[in-house]
């Protein structure tokens, strides 16, 4: 027997995810998928089915080429949020199939270029902490989409501002540690922007991104050991033009390290 | 039509205002479910299945060890009887005293019935 908020919310979700198909201009699909964004953000994981079957509207509507492949940018940004509130909603299941997850992983990493506008990032941010909040991208890993994560690591390290919220910081942290600790393999090409963003020089330059590379490197000292030394040798400048924890983990001063860590950790 | 507009204004403020509340009031959700790593395919262990497996529809008898139906011979005559009493099987089943040829019963049923 459902409940009057559990009616109420069936019934809005079927109302805003027909009118998502039928609606194509921008004026008209905003308020939409905002309506929809709140709709969503109201429901906690695992929903009933009731409350499930008045989703697959909306599912429909937001994976349709009209919405995904939209031309503008506010509104596929807000699907976007909508279709992240959709996975905490549904984790551990993705919603949606391995290719239409892929496509989704594509526009999520490119998203996150918007972290670096002074203002209009809300969404972005949104759609990070809901990736952060139920680990998305243990998905992104099983699909190996490896350059998408690359793509992540770009973004986040070289737009990180002093102005983010913490809370996004800390997402981006989690997000490049976890995968990192969870790939089955680490390529080159996914430490290099790791590299690049604690290079010495890149202190002065942009001391966020400095401190957040420090961080996830110290996070996965003992995973990047057998990766990180290759990583220096191949990106041309020498181990001492680099943060002292890079030297640490590729002269084998684990111990140093874990010290240090555990210093963190009491402080 | 002037009051359908704005009735149509009136509630798109509303639901903006409404939905401005809502998003503030569930930023905080309860994370119980994750996404987690699934197994590799190329490493899954696949069960082996029996497959065209030949059914067999033999039937078995159970062995109680009672085969005999506890006939036993007769050391004297050698027919098998019943060992709760020394009488031929066959005068029990039928009836009749049907002996074989140059067989002949070592006690008299007759003088029995006579003693008591």
């Amino acid at each position: 027997m459902m409940n009057a908020s559990e009616r109420n919310a069936t019934t809005k979700l079927r109302r805003v995810g027909k009118k998502l198909l039928k609606k194509s201009s921008v004026h008209k699909l905003l308020p939409l998928l905002q309506k929809l964004e709140s709709l969503l953000s109201s429901l906690e994981q695992e929903p009933t089915e009731p409350i499930q079957e008045s989703l697959v509207p909306s599912k429909k509507a937001l994976i349709s080429d009209k919405l995904l492949r939209h031309t503008d940018e506010d509104v596929k940004l807000s699907v976007l949020s909508c279709i992240t509130e959709i996975t905490r909603i549904t984790a551990p299941d993705a919603p949606y199939d391995d290719e239409q997850m892929k496509e989704i992983f594509k526009l999520i990493a490119a998203s996150f270029e918007k972290l670096s506008h002074i203002s209009g990032h809300e969404k972005a941010l949104d759609i990070l902490d809901n990736v952060d909040k139920v680990k998305l991208c243990m998905v992104m890993l099983d699909l190996e989409c490896n350059d998408l994560a690359i793509e992540m690591f770009k973004h986040f390290l070289r737009f990180i501002r002093s102005n983010h919220p913490r809370n996004a910081i800390h997402s981006m942290e989690s997000i490049m540690t976890l995968i990192l600790q969870e790939s089955d393999d680490i390529s080159p090409d996914l430490l290099r922007p790791l590299l690049d963003s604690v290079w010495n020089e890149n202190k002065a330059l942009s001391p966020m991104s400095w401190i957040l590379g420090e961080k996830v490197i110290r996070n996965c000292a003992v995973k990047l050991k057998p990766y990180l030394m290759k990583a220096v040798e191949s990106s041309g400048r020498a181990l001492n033009e680099y943060a002292d924890i890079v030297t640490d983990i590729c002269q084998n001063k684990s111990e140093s390290v874990n010290v240090i860590f555990q210093m963190v950790l009491n402080f | 039509m002037q009051s359908k507009i704005n009735a149509f204004f009136k509630s798109t403020t509303s639901d903006s205002s409404s939905a401005s509340l809502d998003i503030w009031e569930n930023q905080q959700h309860h994370i119980i479910n994750t996404y987690t790593r699934r197994r590799p395919k190329l490493n899954a262990v696949i069960p082996s299945v029996v497959k065209n497996k030949k059914r067999s529809y033999a039937q078995f008898h159970l062995d109680f060890g009672q085969s005999d139906f506890l006939l036993r011979a007769c050391s004297t005559c050698r027919f098998k009887l019943d060992q709760r009493k020394c009488f031929p099987s066959t005068q029990r089943r039928n009836g009749s005293n049907n002996f074989g040829i140059g067989e002949r019963p070592h006690f008299s049923p007759k003088k029995m019935l006579r003693r008591s």
